[in-house]
């Protein structure tokens, strides 16, 4: 739902941003060289601070508390964006709350925010570029991966490396250390330039979607192997499953974008060990595009049958997502591939309509005897850093320790700092994106079975016992919290991801986790229309031997190149 | 004198200065921002310490591998939206002022008007569902006669057809009503004078009406030259999809996702340029040949 939102908005941006660009463009020309010499000015006086105070703090050391509050309070000024999830007690804002005020009394540290952006995360972005480009940095910003590429590049930042040494709490260590390529991608020369963002595979990685009730009706064993799969895929289509007497059922969901969180047929892909869009390595170590490998033809030549036995909607070309979704929901497709949030979009709709309808997760099956593993990218687009300079750099690794203690720590207090009579307090931190918990939704899931089974709520944080209530009211007989139950409750798709992805370790990372490079910011809108146009109609009907002239035609239009730069970025990571 | 008359006209120079600013500020102003087209942009470095790069976007942008098949899909859209363009909404405008029951052409206006205001995003749901070749309610219509099923959206013989279509049916309501309220600054005396010749209604629109309508049309058509390489984003966007690219990806499609999705912003401006660039030719061409064949000026 999220990418489907996102593609709206990306869709509106393009005139306001480059509106906001160009108007930038004429306040720059004289005022830049003003700010600029006013920032030089401002740069050299707080490094003689930042020094002074390194003079101290190295005298003071052997003596001084790593988590010591400070003495007089100090200021440190930051960014920060709302959006509509964003909500506040009365005389609350993002400048005065349960954090910040803690942040003082406890820390000694006085947030200051120099501005806070209306919007969703695109606006922020925006906003960050133009200060970046004014060169009035906050002492500590969140940045994506491009700009902290490029920041990082051009030496504008702090090295954390030696601070999360000296200041982190073990539970910050752990934090950071769990996710490895989170840790790297923040990295630069081998140094540590930014609080990483949470790590997490699994939420992304496609499962299989089958209709249980179509399956038990027509008798259809599991899908175990691929060969299960089709044969459950003309069954559905063929043998009229929900029983209207027309052949009016598709045993495959699929969407003009072929990969689009949903429907997502990358999953169909890794069953044939192809991964989509994603670098793997290579039996020479090397990493390679899993577009171009020979195994992609094997996956899209199965799809072509498929597609001519009607296994997938004649249509599916020209329809994107919510289209696609549209024809499940109304009942008439039995299978798709997707994440683990397909029961709460698009299929709770479905099963709200039809109190038959009933849908069960399993892993991807595979087409020989070697397991299918799960194709997963985790994008790495928040880095907390500090500009070079700061007064205070370690005050980040405090902010830091603090949120993971105040979470997830000892002493946590949910009810103080995660959600305060429904309104969702943890958002006003810093650098609360998506940490809170080291494994995420899988523990999450954990700790709602633990609770169901032992019937005691007690111990869950308010997320978790919003789900724990709402499986409950499933467990009731109330089927709108269906999709709840699915995603977090008993076989739901949790379940599968912990013991297939997590435990069995059935997943293929993406190896590719750095900032782009420049021939993909260069060529990569051209080779993803190529892909998207090669397959698609190689999907519809094509000759299957244009597979190879697609991969010759990718390597020449810059595929070679950025196979290059990616095993480059891999050889120095 | 001039003292006197601005002490004098002082108020009414002070209501022209909230547009005169707000033009200034958001139409000159950003004309600054056209230095990107020329450089190598990076966020980081800013507008004045990006390096140029002379026509290094250009180029690049003349060397991607579909570029002419882009341009050519945009011109060749655009060029049939602009005649169709034309045509509809003069042919309904001059029939609806035939018509003599007020309530019957208030009514039909007002209708024909309705899709003007709906977006693309809400209409490209719309159009894939009646045009499915297996639903949709036009294939069902034509099933009555005997026709296959025509798979619209996904057949590049049909795709740009549909565009133009589509575009016309939603934007001629609007154009109608400009070309209508031509009609009503033809001077009846002129008609009545014709009546007594003894014109038939056709030799009255042939000769009264139409000559009547020219200084709009030209206007218009003139204006819309302007339009050529804008084939129209927001629907492509919303009724493409790969199967069509052949026939229906076009520069600001190609655009959205060289230089947006991927933010190549140097890109995106200097193909803006680009653009404008070929549209003030075109408009002063046009103008020039308006003035030439049909003795019209705009200003």
């Amino acid at each position: 739902m999220n990418k489907r939102r996102n593609k709206w908005a990306t869709a509106a941006v393009p005139g306001l941003l480059l509106l906001a660009m160009t108007t930038a463009a004429c306040g720059g020309g004289n005022n830049g060289n003003n700010a600029n010499a006013g920032g030089n000015g401002d740069k050299n006086a707080s490094n003689a601070a930042a020094n002074q105070t390194a003079n101290n703090g190295a005298a003071d050391a052997p003596t001084v508390d790593p988590n010591a509050k400070y003495d007089p309070p100090i200021e440190v000024t930051t960014v920060r964006y709302t959006d509509s999830s964003f909500k506040f007690k009365d005389g609350e804002s993002l400048d005065n709350n349960a954090w910040t005020k803690a942040y003082e009394s406890e820390l000694g540290i006085k947030v200051k925010n120099k501005w806070v952006v209306n919007g969703e995360g695109n606006q922020y972005n925006q906003k960050i570029n133009l200060t970046i480009t004014s060169g009035d940095l906050p002492d500590m910003f969140m940045v994506d991966a491009k700009q902290f590429r490029d920041l990082a590049e051009a030496g504008k930042l702090e090295d954390l490396t030696a601070l999360v040494d000296q200041y982190g709490s073990p539970l910050t260590k752990e934090m950071i250390d769990r996710g490895v390529n989170a840790k790297a991608a923040a990295s630069y020369d081998g140094k540590l330039y930014a609080i990483p963002p949470a790590e997490d595979y699994f939420g992304g990685a496609p499962l299989l979607w089958v209709r249980a009730d179509w399956m038990k009706k027509l008798s259809l064993p599991e899908p175990k192997t691929m060969d299960d799969f089709v044969k459950i895929a003309e069954a559905f289509t063929k043998q009229d499953p929900d029983g209207n007497g027309k052949p009016d059922t598709y045993g495959l969901a699929a969407s003009k974008d072929v990969i689009s969180g949903y429907p997502d047929l990358s999953g169909f892909m890794n069953g044939f060990h192809a991964y989509m869009n994603i670098w793997v390595k290579d039996a020479s170590g090397k990493l390679v595009n899993g577009n171009v490998q020979p195994e992609m033809k094997t996956a899209l030549a199965k799809l072509q049958e498929l597609y001519k036995d009607g296994v997938i909607d004649k249509e599916f070309g020209i329809k994107d997502g919510g289209k696609a979704a549209e024809l499940q929901t109304a009942g008439k497709v039995g299978m798709n591939f997707g994440a683990m949030w397909n029961p709460l979009w698009p299929l709770q709709d479905g099963v709200t309509k039809d109190p038959n309808a009933e849908w069960t997760p399993y892993p991807i099956p595979s087409v020989d005897g070697t397991p299918a593993k799960a194709q997963s990218s985790a994008d790495f687009n928040a880095f907390w850093v500090v500009k070079k300079g700061a007064a205070h750099p370690e005050a980040i690794v405090k902010l830091f320790n603090f949120y993971n203690e105040k979470i997830v720590g000892e002493s946590a207090e949910p009810a103080v700092y995660h959600t305060d009579n429904g309104i969702e307090v943890f958002k006003y931190a810093l650098m609360a994106g998506g940490f809170g918990t080291p494994q995420g939704l899988l523990t999450v899931h954990k700790n709602v079975m633990d609770a169901l089974s032992a019937g005691d709520a007690a111990k869950l944080t308010p997320e978790e016992k919003s789900y724990f209530d709402k499986i409950k009211l499933f467990q009731g007989g109330d089927r709108t919290n269906w999709g709840t139950n699915k995603v977090f409750g008993e076989n739901g798709s949790w379940a599968v991801i912990g013991a297939s992805y997590s435990d069995g370790g059935l997943l293929m990372k993406n190896e590719f986790f750095g900032p782009p490079t420049p021939g993909m910011t260069e060529k990569r809108a051209i080779l993803d229309k190529l892909v998207l146009e090669s397959f698609t109609k190689i999907i519809l009907g094509a000759p299957i031997g244009d597979f190879d002239k697609f991969v010759e035609n990718w390597n020449k239009l810059g595929g070679e190149q950025i196979t290059q730069e990616v095993n480059d970025w891999y050889g120095s990571k | 004198m001039t003292g006197k008359r601005l002490k004098r006209e002082y108020p009414l120079h002070l209501l022209v200065l909230p547009s005169f600013v707000l033009a200034l500020l958001f139409s000159y102003g950003p004309i600054f921002g056209l230095v990107l087209a020329f450089k190598d942009f990076s966020v980081v470095k800013g507008f004045g310490r990006s390096p140029w790069n002379g026509f290094d976007n250009f180029d690049y942008m003349f060397q991607l591998p579909d570029i002419w098949q882009v341009v050519g899909n945009t011109v060749y859209i655009s060029a049939m939206k602009i005649v169709a363009g034309l045509i509809v909404p003069i042919t309904v405008a001059l029939l609806l002022n035939e018509v003599t029951k007020n309530v019957f052409k208030r009514w039909v206006q007002t209708l024909i008007y309705l899709p003007h205001f709906l977006s693309w995003i809400i209409l490209g749901g719309i159009l894939i569902d009646i045009l499915s070749p297996t639903s949709g309610i036009v294939n069902q219509f034509l099933g009555v006669f005997g026709v296959k099923p025509i798979f619209f959206l996904g057949s590049n013989a049909w795709f740009p057809g549909v565009l133009v279509a589509s575009d016309v049916w939603k934007e001629f309501g609007f154009s109608t009503i400009v070309y209508l309220a031509a009609l009503t600054g033809i001077n009846p005396a002129l008609y009545e004078a014709a009546v007594i010749d003894g014109a038939t209604r056709w030799k009255q629109t042939l000769h009264i009406t139409l000559p009547g309508m020219t200084p709009v049309i030209v206007l218009l058509a003139t204006l819309s030259l302007g339009n050529v390489l804008n084939a129209g984003f927001d629907q492509v966007f919303n009724l493409y999809s790969a199967q069509v690219y052949d026939s229906g990806d076009i520069i600001d499609t190609l655009v959205y996702r060289l230089g947006i999705e991927q933010a190549q912003y140097s890109l995106a401006t200097a193909v803006g340029l680009m653009k404008s660039g070929v549209s003030v030719l075109l408009i002063s061409s046009s103008y020039y040949l308006a003035y030439r064949l049909a003795n019209y000026r705009i200003f």
